[in-house]
C-alpha cells in the first residue's frame, strides 16, 4: 500500500491579495520500501507537498490517502496516518528537549501511548539504526556534537517505527564528511525495508542516493522518472534555472563541444568511463 | 595587510582549537579558508577582528593587535565580519536600519551615515531592498543585508564565516557574487570560510585547516591537484579536478591545473 | 491566532499622525490616557470618542485594522465587565442571587471600565500602526532618557531587538508545533494540566534556540562596533516640527475638557 496524492492544490492565504499557489494539481505515489527523491528549489512548492503526506496540511483540492486512510481534518485515522509517515524537517536537531537522549527519542512511542518496556526496547533500536553509542542514552542531547543531535531527531522520529520516511534537507549544514554518512545511513535505512523520500535542493546528493527522482517547479511535478532519465535532460533543466549537478554540466559542456558523451551520467566513476570510452572512439 | 604569527588557542575546557598557525594576507587578496567542522577554521576567524585573543603568538591587522585596549575598536571597524546563521545577525527590524546600526555605532552624522548605506545596499545589489522587513527576505537576501551593514562601515577587511552553509544554492551564488564583486572592484581583502570547494576555487589562494593546523596554503590551482592529500584530510575536490586528475591516472594527457568543468571541456576537445 | 496581534504592526502611510514626531505622539498618548482616566460620566466619553474617531479617520489606517487589536483581548474585556458588575458594593440593588449582587453603580462601573480599555487600545494601537518600529524606540528612548528613567538607551535597543524578532520567533513556534506534531505531540487534547505538559516539548526547543539567537546576535553585534549608547548617532535624528506643537496643544485640550467636565461643567445633565 502507498501514500497517494492525486490532483492535490493548495494555496496559502486564499483570497487575500497575498495568495500564492503551493501546489497545482499534484499527483504522486510512494510505494512501500521505495527511495524516491524530490527535488526543487526554495519556493517550489516541496516543503508543502510533505506536509500533505502527514496530515499538517490539508489538500484544498484532490485527495491524499496513506495506505488507504484518507489524509483529512477530522480524520479518527489522523494518528495513525503520523505514525505511518515519519516525517524530519530542515534542522531538525532544533526540536529536541528532553534531558537526556532516551527520553527524547521516547518521546513518539509514549505519545503512542507504549508501555514502557516497548518504549525502551524501541528507543535502543531506533539508536541502533541511526548508530548512535548507547553509552550516549543518558546524556545530555544538548551536550552533543551537531552530527549527533542529528541522528538523535531522527532516532525520535524512526522510535515511532514508521513505514515511510521523509525527510527535508537531511543533509543541510553537514560537511562533505557528514553528508556521506548521512547518505549511507538513509540507504541502510531503506535496505532495512523503510520507504525513504528525500526532499533537497541539490542533486548532487540525491543522485547518489535514488533510483527515482521527483522534479517539481512552481507548484508542478516536472518529471517524476528513474534518475538517469532525468540526468539526461540537463539542458531543459538548466533552462529552468534549476540547479544541475557538476557531472551533469560537464557532460553538457562535452557534448556542446561536440563530443558524443553520453547525458545519463551519475557520478564522477560514470562520467570518467564515459570520457574515456568516447575518446577511445576517436 | 593580515599577518598572523604562531597562533595557539584553546577553548575553556582545555582543547587546543588551533596549534600553532601562520600566514600572511597581502591587501586587496581574495582568501579562502577550507576546512571540515571542528578543524579551527572558525575560531581563526574570529581571531582577525578581536572577537577571540590568543593564548600566544600574534594576529595583526595593518599593525593592530585585538590585545591592545586602544586598537580594539579600530580593529573592529577596519575587520567587518559576516556570521553563518542569517536569521541571527540582523539586529533592526529594517533593511534600511539594519544597514546603519554599525555607523551608528562609529557616531558619525546622519547625512553621512545615509550616504554609507545607500553605498553598501547598492554594493550587494540591495538597494531597492531598503525599506523591506528583514524577515520577509530570502536567506541570500538577508546575508547581502548582513554584509551591506559590515560594508558600511567601511572597512578594509571582509571576514566571512561560512555565511552560505545554510543558504540554497541559488542564495549562496548570490552571496559569492556580492563578495567576489567587492574584491574585484573595490579592492576588499577578503576572508572567506568555507567548506564547499567550488566556492574555494574561485579564491586567489585558498588555505586548508585541519586539527587546529594549516595543512596546505597555495593558489587553488595547486591545492586541488593535490587531490591524494585532500582526500586523506577527508575533504572533497571541485568534480572537474578530480575529474582531470582521475583522467589523467588512466593515461589521459591533460595538462595540470584544471578546476572547473568548462576548462576540463576545453582540454577534452582537441583529444577527441 | 497569533496574527490577530495588532499592537507592534506598523501600517504604512504619510497622514499627519503618520509623520508626527513619534516623542509628540507617545506624550500626546499620555495626556490622553490621563484625561480618559479623569472621565466620570458618559459624556465625558463622548469627548474621548469623538476625538478617537477623528484620529482613526486623519490617520488613514481602515478603521478595521485600526479595531482588530481588540480581538484577541475581548475575554479580558468581558471578564472587566462582569468583574465590575458582581463586585460594586455601592448603588441601588437591582438584582440579587445569594452573595451575589447587581448594583446600578455596578453596572455603570462596569460600562466605564470597558469603554476606558477598549478605546486606550485603541489609540495605543494608532501610535503603533502610524509609527515604524525604529522611531517609536527612538522616541521612547528620548522621553525616557528626559524622565531621567535609568537604562533608557538598553530598554529602547531591548525593544528594537524584540520588534525584531517577534516575527522570527513566530515562524519558528509555528515550524515546531509541526515537527512535534509530526512526532505525535497533541496540542489540543486533554485537560488544562495535560494541555500545560504538551506545551514542554515546544517551550524547551523554543528556549534553547532563543538563547542560541541571542549569543549569536550579542556577538554580531559586538562585531559591528555596539558599545551601549554613549556616543551613538542615528541615521534618522528626531526634530520637532510646528506640527509636534499643534498636535500636543490638541490632546492637552482634550484633558483640559474633561478636567473641566469633571470639576466644573455641568452643561449636558
Amino acid at each position: 500500500m502507498p501514500i497517494v496524492l492525486e490532483n492535490v492544490s493548495y494555496t496559502y492565504q486564499p483570497g487575500t491579495p497575498f495568495a500564492a499557489a503551493a501546489l497545482r494539481e499534484v499527483s504522486l505515489t510512494v510505494k512501500s520500501g521505495e527511495l524516491v527523491g524530490l527535488i526543487g528549489h526554495t519556493g517550489s512548492g516541496k516543503s508543502t507537498l510533505i506536509q500533505h503526506c502527514n496530515g499538517l496540511l490539508f489538500p484544498q483540492a484532490g485527495r491524499v490517502t496513506v495506505d488507504g486512510l484518507p489524509v483529512a481534518p477530522k480524520s479518527k485515522d489522523l494518528r495513525e496516518i503520523r505514525r505511518k509517515v515519519g516525517l524530519v524537517f530542515q534542522y531538525p536537531e532544533q526540536q529536541l528537549f528532553e534531558e537526556t537522549v532516551e527520553l527524547d527519542i521516547a518521546f513518539g512511542p509514549k505519545s503512542l501511548g507504549l508501555g514502557e518496556a516497548e518504549t525502551r526496547r524501541r528507543t535502543r533500536w531506533a539508536m541502533g539504526m541511526v548508530e548512535l553509542d548507547e553509552k550516549l542514552a543518558g546524556a545530555s542531547p544538548f551536550s552533543l556534537s551537531g552530527g549527533e543531535k542529528r541522528r538523535v531527531a531522527i532516532a525520535g522520529v524512526l522510535a515511532s517505527r514508521p513505514k515511510y520516511l521523509i525527510l527535508d534537507e537531511p543533509c543541510a549544514g553537514l560537511d562533505p564528511q557528514g553528508r556521506e554518512e548521512m547518505l549511507r545511513q538513509l540507504r541502510r535505512l531503506n535496505e532495512k525495508g523503510l520507504a525513504i523520500l528525500l526532499v533537497s535542493h541539490s542533486m548532487d546528493d540525491v543522485a547518489r542516493l535514488v533510483r527515482r527522482l521527483v522534479v517539481i517547479h512552481q507548484g508542478r511535478i516536472l518529471y517524476d522518472d528513474p534518475v538517469r532519465q532525468v540526468f539526461a535532460r540537463a539542458a531543459e533543466m538548466a533552462e529552468l534555472g534549476l540547479d544541475v549537478p557538476e557531472v551533469m554540466k560537464l557532460m553538457l559542456l562535452l557534448r556542446e563541444k561536440g563530443l558524443p558523451a553520453r547525458q545519463d551520467i551519475l557520478t564522477a566513476e560514470e562520467g570518467q568511463e564515459e570520457i574515456l570510452r568516447v575518446l577511445s572512439h576517436a | 595587510m593580515i599577518e598572523i604569527r604562531d597562533l595557539h588557542y584553546c577553548y575553556e575546557n582545555g582543547t587546543e582549537a588551533i596549534k600553532g598557525a601562520d600566514l600572511t594576507v597581502p591587501d586587496g587578496e581574495f582568501l579562502a579558508i577550507l576546512g571540515h567542522n571542528g578543524s579551527g577554521k572558525s575560531t581563526l576567524a574570529r581571531h582577525l577582528n578581536g572577537l577571540l585573543l590568543p593564548a600566544s603568538g600574534e594576529v595583526l591587522v595593518d599593525g593592530l593587535s585585538g590585545r591592545r585596549p586602544e586598537d580594539a575598536w579600530r580593529l573592529r571597524q577596519r575587520v567587518g565580519m559576516v556570521f553563518q546563521n542569517p536569521d541571527n545577525q540582523l539586529i533592526a527590524a529594517s533593511v534600511e536600519e539594519d544597514t546603519a546600526f554599525g555607523p551608528e555605532n562609529l557616531g558619525l552624522a546622519p547625512e553621512l551615515i545615509r550616504r554609507r548605506v545607500d553605498e553598501a545596499l547598492a554594493g550587494v545589489g540591495m538597494a531597492e531592498f531598503k525599506d523591506k522587513a528583514v524577515h520577509l527576505l530570502s536567506g541570500g537576501q538577508k546575508q547581502r543585508v548582513a554584509i551591506a551593514g559590515v560594508m558600511a562601515m567601511r572597512p578594509k577587511v571582509l571576514v566571512l564565516d561560512e555565511p552560505t552553509a545554510m543558504l540554497d544554492p541559488r542564495g549562496r551564488r548570490e552571496v559569492m557574487a556580492a563578495a567576489l564583486r567587492l574584491n574585484r572592484d573595490e579592492g576588499i581583502t577578503v576572508v572567506h570560510i568555507t567548506h564547499i570547494m567550488e566556492e574555494a576555487a574561485l579564491a586567489d589562494r585558498v588555505a586548508v585547516m585541519a586539527a587546529g593546523r594549516l595543512a596546505m596554503v597555495g593558489p587553488p590551482r595547486e591545492i586541488f591537484h593535490q587531490i591524494k592529500a585532500l582526500r586523506d584530510l577527508r575533504l572533497d575536490v571541485p568534480l572537474a579536478a578530480e575529474m582531470a586528475w582521475r583522467l589523467r591516472e588512466r593515461g589521459v594527457p591533460l595538462p595540470e591545473g584544471i578546476l572547473t568543468s568548462a576548462e576540463l571541456a576545453v582540454a577534452l576537445c582537441p583529444l577527441y | 491566532m497569533l496574527k490577530d496581534i495588532t499592537v507592534g504592526q506598523y501600517y504604512p502611510g504619510q497622514s499627519f499622525l503618520h509623520r508626527l514626531d513619534p516623542r509628540a505622539k507617545i506624550i500626546g498618548l499620555a495626556l490622553y490616557m490621563t484625561a480618559l482616566f479623569l472621565v466620570r460620566r458618559l459624556a465625558g466619553f463622548g469627548y474621548v470618542a469623538v476625538f478617537t474617531v477623528l484620529l482613526i479617520a486623519s490617520s488613514g489606517v481602515p478603521p478595521k485594522v485600526a479595531l482588530k487589536g481588540i480581538k484577541p483581548i475581548w475575554p479580558l474585556l468581558a471578564f472587566t465587565l462582569v468583574l465590575n458588575f458582581f463586585l460594586t458594593p455601592a448603588g441601588e440593588v437591582l438584582w440579587r442571587w445569594g452573595a451575589l449582587k447587581v448594583t446600578d453603580a455596578g453596572i455603570t462601573r462596569g460600562i466605564f471600565m470597558t469603554l476606558r480599555l477598549v478605546l486606550l487600545l485603541n489609540a495605543t494601537a494608532l501610535l503603533t500602526l502610524t509609527t515604524t518600529p525604529i522611531r517609536l524606540t527612538d522616541g521612547l528612548e528620548r522621553v525616557m532618557g528626559r524622565l531621567r528613567v535609568p537604562m533608557a538607551h538598553e530598554l529602547a535597543m531591548m525593544m528594537t531587538i524584540a520588534l525584531r524578532f517577534i516575527p522570527t520567533l513566530i515562524e519558528e513556534t509555528e515550524r515546531l508545533m509541526k515537527a512535534q506534531t509530526a512526532r505525535g505531540a497533541d496540542f489540543e487534547r486533554g485537560g488544562l494540566i495535560a494541555r500545560a505538559k504538551s506545551l514542554i516539548p515546544l517551550l524547551v526547543p523554543l528556549f534553547v534556540g532563543a538563547l542560541r539567537r541571542a549569543d549569536d546576535l550579542a556577538t554580531a553585534m559586538e562585531a559591528r562596533c555596539y558599545r551601549g549608547g554613549e556616543g551613538r548617532t542615528r541615521l534618522r535624528p528626531l526634530r520637532y516640527q510646528a506640527r509636534d506643537g499643534a498636535a500636543l496643544l490638541l490632546a492637552g485640550g482634550l484633558l483640559a475638557l474633561t478636567v473641566a467636565d469633571r470639576y466644573w461643567l455641568r452643561w449636558l445633565n
